[in-house]
């Protein structure tokens, strides 16, 4: 069964139509890639999704289920996760309380032992106020609280801007486990060797509408990133 | 003056600034967790001391049951709001917030004119004691009411601490959209903001009765302090917002030794909004 | 098209029925009408008062009452048959209440948010206490009477209370606002300036200082509202220290708000509309201000923009129009 899927999904931003008519099927334990040079509509796809751009028309499913009428919070409780730059963590509570916080949302959440077993790195930091941390580290505690709900979807925005190297692998890792676990993965990402490490499949958006899509090897080849990113493919796989 | 009778107006101002705190906290936490500046938190108050006046007036009942009959009228009150008016400004511009809580304001505080009247009503204590420290004679029950009110600040303190809607509420005004995004039910934990805001300015409303009596415009002679006391506090700043009501209690008791209650309030007024010229988003800063 | 040129007409109508209204009515009416009329009148400038504040300096005003109240309580002592002595109340409330105005901005402007409205409920709530306090000077509740039956204009001696003159004499200065801001409103300049003084960040960046705009726009507010309460003064020949409640500033809120914020008419048109009705319903149920209470409710959630918002929404069909600023969103589209 399909994990999220989308049909003919337009948003609108004041009298500005930034998504027209976006189609994609995620299944579950894919990894699916959409990149696209900036203001294509990458950030709003993802935020209509979890239900956090002002208007939006067309079709969204998580599991068959329809979202459309549900308000973000739910949408997050029937298993849909967001992880976002300018939104990493509760800068004032711990990392425990920050697990904790999405813990407490769901009836059968990941025990905190079992997170920390696939995060270690956090392990030193769980008392500390998650603001004081560094961003990469801060981004494993976003993908914490998602492993914490045991989110089925997991959306995430540019989750490397900024970061070192070593923790950009480390993303990729965990994005890899998570698909082996089931979890559908959709991944707007810059960075695109790391798109083309990690992605099952990669769509480009442009103007609000995807041009191309296949398999990273099927978009390097066709020249088709040269042609929408004007940037080369070489370090794919 | 004498210093027995400058001590007496400083507990005098402790004993209001606890008070206050309490009435405090509510307009805090509405604000911190729904963005809405509570115009109305003043009639809220006052309803509070018009219920438990009644009831013990009227109705005859005994003034420690009263006094958490008040708290929860009042806090049915503040859910019924919350439902009418709050979810509803939510998303939309601030200062339709604004409008629709001082219409509130002015439906309530009228509204009960016309229920009970224009008169004043006082209410016994319900202790008569008095007490002697340092040649100082004190009414027990002042100082019961600002340690209840202390009571009152701690088990909330309790409740954003241990448990699980506490923490919602702690996380919530640090990042809305990262807490609907983590699947935080927000109207629920709105609700229940609500709802504490209701219970604890209604205790407040109930506990200053034997004090200060109740009258229908009451809660306009708390509003400009309990708002002063949170905007230097830091908006949403909770700690903030009972130190400095604290603080204003005491300077008003000083100022108590000088002049009367009227001017010494207008005097301790004007010095926080001094202060608030100086600092116009707060001493503590917002959360 | 079609749409928008009917709602167009209808709001000119209105517009120009209300003003028509103002000036010929204490021509037509009796004494009790034009006692009336002046009443609403002295309302206009308090309400313009605020829609200003709120509009242009971008603060939501709780106080204006007390600038108000200002004009009236200078008027007092003003009054006499000596030549200078309406110009002296006139200027002297104006100047008095911009001056109090320029004060309190000085303070609001350096605050965030809506802390600003926080404070002109609290300055509001200083100023009545110490009204009250200050009964001496003030008469407290009771007030301060006027005995003089005229007040001295140049040559001519002005008969004060409701008369025909003293109307005149305030609905033209009122006139003259609404009629100089509608100018005002049509230039460029005006568009870009108000453009810039929403967005503070954008306008320091051309190099504009949007809080000293917002600091004499804010005064300018306050000097309106106090010339409505010196006009007030003269026409009741009384003020107390009822003219501080805060209800009275709510009630010009809820005329501006009713009438469309940030529009020239919206003020005359809110008083027009509900002053009337509430002045009828006092004499059936003493308690108005709950019925006031809940229109205000119901008009701050459902019908924010107000008649003249909303006759603008209609004509433009689809397209949203702002919340406030009606009148600066249809210029913008060539409306």
């Amino acid at each position: 069964m399909v994990a999220l899927e989308l049909k003919h999904l337009h948003a609108f931003y004041g009298k500005a139509h930034i998504l027209q008519g976006v189609d994609l099927a995620l299944e579950p334990g894919a990894v699916v890639g959409v990149i696209g040079r900036n203001g294509a509509g990458k950030t709003t796809l993802l935020r209509a999704v979890m239900g956090l751009a002002p208007r939006v028309e067309g079709e969204l499913e998580l599991f068959g289920a329809s979202l459309r009428s549900l308000p973000t919070d739910a949408r997050a409780r029937a298993g849909l996760a967001l992880m976002s730059q300018d939104m990493r963590v509760f800068p004032e509570l711990t990392v425990e309380e920050n697990c904790r916080t999405a813990a407490l949302t769901v009836r059968d959440p990941m025990p905190l032992g079992e997170v920390l077993g696939m995060i270690p790195e956090l392990k030193e930091h769980w008392r500390r106020p998650a603001g004081r941390l560094s961003g990469g580290q801060q981004q494993l505690v976003a993908i914490a609280r998602n492993l914490t709900v045991r989110c089925k979807v997991l959306m995430l925005d540019e989750p490397t801007e900024g970061l070192m190297p070593s923790i950009v692998t480390r993303i990729g890792e965990i994005v890899r486990a998570l698909a082996a676990r089931s979890v559908a993965v959709l991944l707007v990402e810059q960075n695109v060797e790391l798109t083309l490490a990690v992605c099952t499949r990669l769509h480009i958006l442009e103007k609000g509408r995807f041009v191309a899509q296949g398999t990273p090897k099927q978009i390097v080849s066709n020249g088709l990133l040269e042609r929408y990113l004007g940037v080369s493919g070489a370090g794919a796989h | 003056m004498a210093f027995d009778q400058i001590l007496f107006e400083l507990v005098n101002g402790v004993v209001w600034g606890l008070i206050l705190s309490v009435i405090a906290l509510g307009l805090c936490l509405i604000y911190g967790l729904m963005g809405i500046i509570n115009l109305a938190h003043g009639s809220l108050y006052m309803v509070g001391a018009m219920c438990a006046a009644y009831l013990i007036n009227r109705a005859g009942l005994d003034f420690w049951l009263v006094l958490p009959l008040a708290a929860l009228c009042v806090g049915l009150l503040t859910l019924a709001l919350n439902t009418a008016i709050f979810e509803r400004v939510l998303s939309r511009d601030p200062a339709i917030g604004l409008l629709a809580t001082a219409g509130v304001f002015l439906t309530l505080d009228n509204m009960v004119l016309a229920i009970a009247g224009g008169d004043p009503q006082s209410v016994l204590p319900p202790v008569f004691e008095v007490v002697e420290f340092a040649g100082v004679y004190y009414p027990v029950y002042r100082l019961v009411a600002a340690g209840l009110a202390l009571l009152v600040l701690v088990a909330v303190a309790l409740f954003l601490r241990f448990t699980k809607y506490g923490l919602w509420m702690r996380a919530v005004p640090q990042a809305r959209d990262l807490a609907a995004v983590t699947g935080v039910p927000i109207r629920r934990v709105n609700a229940v903001t609500a709802a504490i805001a209701g219970l604890t300015v209604g205790l407040a409303g109930a506990l200053a009765t034997p004090i200060s009596g109740a009258h229908f415009q009451m809660g306009l002679s708390v509003i400009a302090a309990c708002f002063i006391v949170v905007v230097i506090g830091g908006m949403g700043n909770l700690v903030g917002a009972v130190v400095v009501a604290v603080a204003f209690g005491l300077i008003r008791g000083l100022y108590s030794t000088l002049l009367s209650p009227t001017w010494s309030e207008v005097a301790a007024l004007s010095t926080l909004l001094c202060v608030v010229y100086f600092k116009p988003n707060g001493i503590f800063g917002r959360r | 098209m079609m749409r928008r040129n009917w709602t167009s007409a209808l709001i000119d109508a209105l517009q120009t029925a209300s003003l028509v209204l103002l000036l010929i009515a204490p021509l037509l009416a009796s004494d009790y009408w034009r006692f009336f009329f002046f009443q609403m009148v002295v309302m206009v400038y308090l309400a313009i008062g605020f829609d200003l504040s709120y509009s242009y300096a971008r603060i939501l005003s709780f106080m204006h009452a007390l600038f108000f109240a200002i004009g009236a309580y200078l008027a007092v002592p003003l009054v006499s048959a000596a030549a200078w002595s309406l110009p002296a109340v006139l200027v002297g409330s104006v100047v008095a209440a911009g001056l109090a105005g320029l004060l309190v901005a000085a303070v609001l402007v350096r605050m965030e948010n809506h802390n600003p409205t926080i404070a002109t409920v609290i300055i509001s709530s200083i100023a009545l206490l110490a009204a009250n306090a200050m009964s001496g000077v003030t008469g407290g509740e009771d007030g301060l009477l006027i005995d003089a039956r005229t007040i001295g204009f140049m040559g001519f001696q002005v008969g004060i209370g409701p008369t025909v003159a003293l109307y005149y004499l305030a609905v033209l200065p009122l006139v003259a606002i609404m009629l100089g801001r509608l100018a005002l409103q049509r230039t460029e300049t005006w568009m870009l300036v108000r453009a810039v003084a929403q967005n503070e960040d954008r306008a320091r960046q051309l190099g504009f200082d949007a809080r000293l705009w917002r600091l004499l726009m804010f005064a300018a507010s306050a000097a309106i509202a106090g010339m409505g309460g010196a006009f007030y003064a003269l026409m009741m020949r009384h003020v107390s220290t009822s003219s501080l409640e805060i209800g009275l500033s709510i009630n010009a809120i809820l005329y501006a708000v009713i009438g469309g914020l940030g529009t020239v008419f919206g003020p005359l048109i809110g008083v027009l509309l509900i002053y009337p009705i509430t002045e009828v319903i006092s004499l059936y149920f003493v308690y108005v201000p709950i019925l006031v209470g809940v229109v205000l409710i119901i008009v701050s959630l459902f019908f924010a923009r107000g008649v003249i918002g909303t006759l603008r929404g209609l004509g433009a069909g689809a397209a949203p129009t702002p919340a406030f600023g009606a009148d600066e969103a249809a210029a913008a589209q060539g409306g």
